[in-house]
């Protein structure tokens, strides 16, 4: 509790610094680094200090809301060939001109190692690939013609079972492979091998495994 | 492949003996921009890229003296990598300041003789040679004028310079 309340303190009592510094012209908005105050304020907002931490808050983006406005009227007032001579005229020694551009340096960053070839290649194969925006060409409908090749049965699948249960109920009970050996057609024991599974799953049909028997109920009674 | 394969590619490669990246139409190019959303789609693929980037320290800018975008890592890195070429030469990085003053005095191209009355001293060839061996300034052959070259455009932060010099003029 009392670690929280240093805290808040802390930030207020900063807070409350820059804005003497700025008000008596001590140091310019420009100068101070308010990230630091937002980054304090994000790591250590709790539920107990929130309440503190809102007017806090505000304060610190009211003087960020300021810092850009100066930096607005800075952008607006720099005449780039007024503020570099003005510098050299002031006769500044190497070391100083040094120390000015010092912190100005940028790294590019170079990637000397990627196979530019590969990389060539890739990018026209994939640009060749891809156009924007994507057309989608839409299928044109025909009218198909009587002898079309899937031919939907009129009657329902279950009407198909039980008129298939109605056939081979007289066998039971019996093997499994009784039930198709007299059928040619491949099509056939495959429509009659499904109606049979879901015959066994819906229990209307057993079957005894230590025997490899199927039976029914039914023909027992 | 995908789109940040080819930007990264675009904008990590040396074009030039003073290049880095690529201009905004050679990325539209190579990404195969080509409806009226383009510069849109452009400008999000930047900023997802940019997004990407954070992470491992690197950032997206745009040199202003060819208008080439680039891939550069972050202030702090180069820092810690200490970029800056002029090292134990500070009379480097004053020939060098006063040919970027004579070059924005005189819409890009540096005059001698004005470089060398900026620079108050009395021999200038030496940094002159140094700074076109950097890759930083070509000079004419009659050695009147002086250019700065793209590559200065990649290494130092104009804009930052710029804020720095009003800042302490002020």
């Amino acid at each position: 509790m009392n670690n929280i309340q240093t805290v808040t303190e802390g930030l207020i009592v900063q807070i409350e610094k820059i804005k003497e510094e700025i008000i008596t012209g001590k140091s310019k908005l420009l100068e101070k680094d308010l990230e630091s105050i937002f980054r304090e304020i994000k790591r250590t907002l709790t539920v107990k200090n929130i309440f503190a931490y809102s007017n806090i808050y505000k304060d610190a983006c009211d003087l960020l809301q300021q810092k850009f406005d100066e930096l607005k009227v800075l952008l607006q007032s720099l005449n780039k060939e007024k503020v570099y001579l003005e510098f050299l005229n002031s006769n500044p020694s190497d070391l100083e001109i040094y120390e000015l551009i010092q912190g100005s340096w940028i790294t590019p960053y170079k990637a000397e190692g990627i196979s530019i070839d590969f990389m060539s290649q890739s990018r026209e194969r994939y640009c060749r690939s891809r156009s924007f925006p994507f057309k989608i060409d839409h299928l044109e409908i025909e009218q198909f013609n009587e002898d079309f090749l899937i031919n939907v049965p009129d009657e329902n699948f279950t009407g198909r079972m039980i008129n298939y249960y109605d056939i081979i109920k007289n066998k039971f009970p019996c093997e499994i492979q009784m039930l198709f050996e007299e059928i040619e057609d491949q099509l056939t024991i495959y429509e009659n091998f499904v109606y049979l599974l879901h015959l066994l799953q819906l229990g209307i049909i057993k079957y005894q495994e230590d025997i490899k028997m199927l039976y029914c109920e039914e023909n027992n009674e | 492949m995908n789109e940040i394969s080819i930007l990264m590619y675009m904008l990590s490669r040396k074009s030039g003996p003073s290049q880095i990246g690529a201009t905004r139409q050679e990325l539209i190019d190579s990404l195969n921009l080509t409806n009226k959303n383009k510069d849109f789609i452009f400008t999000e693929l930047l900023n997802n890229l940019s997004e990407y980037l954070k992470p491992l320290g690197m950032q997206i800018k745009f040199n202003t003296l060819d208008e080439h975008w680039y891939i550069s890592f972050e202030e702090n890195i180069t820092e810690l990598t200490k970029a800056n070429p002029f090292i134990g030469k500070p009379r480097l990085a004053a020939t060098l300041f006063c040919i970027i003053t004579s070059c924005i005095k005189n819409s890009g191209i540096g005059n001698m003789r004005e470089i060398t009355e900026m620079r108050k001293v009395k021999k200038i060839e030496k940094d002159l040679v140094e700074l076109q061996n950097l890759g930083y300034i070509s000079i004419e052959k009659d050695k009147s004028r002086i250019r700065l070259s793209p590559l200065i455009g990649y290494h130092l932060n104009f804009h930052k310079l710029l804020v720095k010099l009003a800042l302490k003029s002020t």
